[in-house]
């Protein structure tokens, strides 16, 4: 019975891996062969053509790169910095009203973009209206809203709930404030959890796409989650060199972080 | 000596009292920046949207009652979007929560090379973006069915290949933390394989089943995400979801409409959790007993 499971686990991995070694492969065949209706998965003759043609011809592309980098950086330490403190409060402190609070930070998690896309275009509306500041067609549009998303207080909260409150309460003991309780116990004792929203928030912002498509009208600003699909149209015979090295820091990240994944993802049920 | 002791006594109270108050007031505090955000940017102008559901249109401000409700109802448009998502979810959740359960289990019998784990998950990390290419030669040029009848079936094997991931992690780690003597015992009572994972290692892993529907329901309002890279904002009639229906009302401004169906979305999903939230503590009831 255990080879042929092994043997199914094997092709298993093989599909799921196929569209990713697609890519990475087609980018290193010429313009030839990617013009063919086959699937093909080995370049006839390994060309570094479409990197080239891209780095010599199409170097512009290179800024809707630096585009999703600055949307998905600002998004993901502006999350980590308001949801650590916000987390520390649902899970250690008492207030009224916090546990009616959470619900609604809750709430909102399982809400998809387009429901949300509304309450976030009025309140654009409104603040320009009335502040004359100016969120819609920029990229602030996508990074408030994202900063702002409940999901990573959520998974903050589940970890630090689960730090023993003995410890909590010997550092207080010892005479430790909140600042400093929470700089020397809570911060340490939550990095996995950190490394987890880091790696779920990159995967989710890399890949902006409805945000995007709704709130940025000005190509020049759009991110390469969305542009991508430009190239892919304009110009095929590098898009496979483009995707690649979209793809790479995902791979990168997600190779390098996974392992908190582990822990990350499973403390975020709901207990 | 005695005198003063007792004159201490209230003030202490009082001390105590307020060092009481303040600690709630820094509650407030630490999560200030968060919520003020959350309000700004979720809480206020949902409510705010509820006025516009019952407006007539964008410039005048009369209230209409339900009619755009109603219109969003009666919407060919919105009813084909919602047959299609409720078919979608239905067998794609299922789907992809079976298979992750089914390589879950394989994957903790015969502990394969980590590799080989990593390669079925990775696929949860890639852009939509970037396997279009892939995707679209696959489903239209091998196997033409992304603009046949048979669409949603590319969709389901998409949404399958990009969720099955996360649920992998999770069902992994309840095996994982099983307490591997209940198995044995399960053995030495003569049980076979079949009668272990239905009596003994599903029942134990049903919160992580709990966790995994609602991962994947999540994860499903973003398949959108492919299908709109592979096929824009009118694919084909079998695989146009309710968030196209809702981004098309967006681009045609009718915001009243948009507003109307975004608050039936919301209530149809915050139905479906609490009845499932509902269900999970009665049967987690039920095993305590």
């Amino acid at each position: 019975m255990k080879p042929i499971l092994y043997i199914l686990i094997i092709v298993i991995a093989i599909i799921f891996i196929l569209p990713i070694v697609y890519t990475v492969s087609n980018s290193f065949m010429d313009a030839r062969q990617l013009e063919t209706n086959k699937i093909e998965i080995l370049p006839d003759r390994f060309s570094l053509n479409q990197y080239f043609d891209l780095a010599i011809f199409k170097g512009e592309y290179f800024y809707y790169f630096l585009n999703s980098v600055k949307l998905t950086t600002i998004i993901i330490l502006g999350q980590i910095l308001v949801g650590v403190f916000a987390a520390y409060a649902f899970a250690k402190m008492e207030f009224p009203g916090r546990d009616f609070i959470f619900l609604l930070y809750i709430l909102v998690i399982i809400l998809p973009f387009q429901v949300t896309m509304v309450p976030n275009y009025i309140m654009f509306d409104n603040l320009q209206k009335t502040f004359n500041l100016k969120f819609l067609d920029t990229l602030k549009a996508i990074i408030f809203p994202g900063i702002f998303t409940s999901f990573g207080v959520f998974l903050l909260r589940q970890f630090i709930r689960d730090i023993p409150n003995d410890i909590i309460e010997a550092s207080r003991v010892d005479g430790a404030g909140d600042i400093r309780l929470f700089f020397s116990i809570i911060l340490p004792a939550i990095r996995p959890a950190v490394f987890t929203l880091v790696i779920l928030s990159f995967i989710d912002n890399w890949n902006i796409i409805e945000q995007a498509v709704i709130f940025i009208s000005s190509q020049e600003i759009l991110p390469l989650s969305v542009f991508l699909e430009t190239i892919y149209y304009k110009d095929f015979n590098i898009f496979y060199s483009a995707a690649t090295l979209y793809m790479f820091p995902a791979i990168l990240i997600f190779t390098k972080g996974h392992k908190y994944l582990n822990e990350g993802l499973n403390v975020g049920g709901m207990k | 000596m005695e005198d003063s002791l007792s004159k201490m006594e209230p003030e202490k109270k009082k001390k105590k009292l307020a060092r009481k108050k303040i600690k709630k007031l820094k509650g407030y505090l630490f999560i200030l920046p968060s919520l003020i955000g959350f309000s700004i940017f979720f809480i206020i102008p949902f409510l705010e949207g509820i006025k516009y559901s019952f407006y007539k249109s964008g410039f005048i401000k009369s209230f209409v009652g339900f009619s755009n409700y109603k219109d969003v109802l009666s919407s060919g448009a919105f009813r084909l979007a919602l047959k299609n998502n409720l078919l979608f979810m239905l067998v794609g959740v299922t789907l992809a929560i079976a298979i992750s359960f089914l390589l879950a289990l394989v994957i903790y019998e015969i502990n394969p090379p980590k590799h080989i784990k990593l390669a079925i998950i990775l696929p949860i990390a890639i852009p939509s973006a970037v396997t279009s290419g892939f995707f679209r030669k696959l489903f239209t040029s091998s196997f033409s069915i992304l603009d046949s009848d048979y669409a949603m079936i590319a969709v389901i094997l998409i949404y399958i290949w990009r969720s099955v991931g996360y649920n992998l992690i999770i069902y992994l780690a309840a095996l994982t933390s099983m307490d591997k003597s209940i198995i044995e015992a399960a053995k030495i009572d003569g049980s076979n394989y079949l009668q272990r994972i239905r009596h003994v290692i599903f029942p134990l892993t049903i919160p992580s089943t709990v966790f995994v529907f609602i991962v994947s329901v999540i994860n499903s309002f973003k398949v959108f995400r492919d299908v709109f890279i592979l096929e824009g904002g009118y694919p084909n009639q079998k695989i146009y979801m309710l968030q196209h229906y809702m981004n098309n009302t967006f681009r045609n401004l009718s915001y009243q409409r948009l507003t109307a169906a975004s608050y039936m979305f919301a209530l149809a999903i915050f139905a479906f959790a609490g009845l499932f939230f509902y269900l999970d503590k009665r049967y987690s009831k039920g095993l305590e007993k």
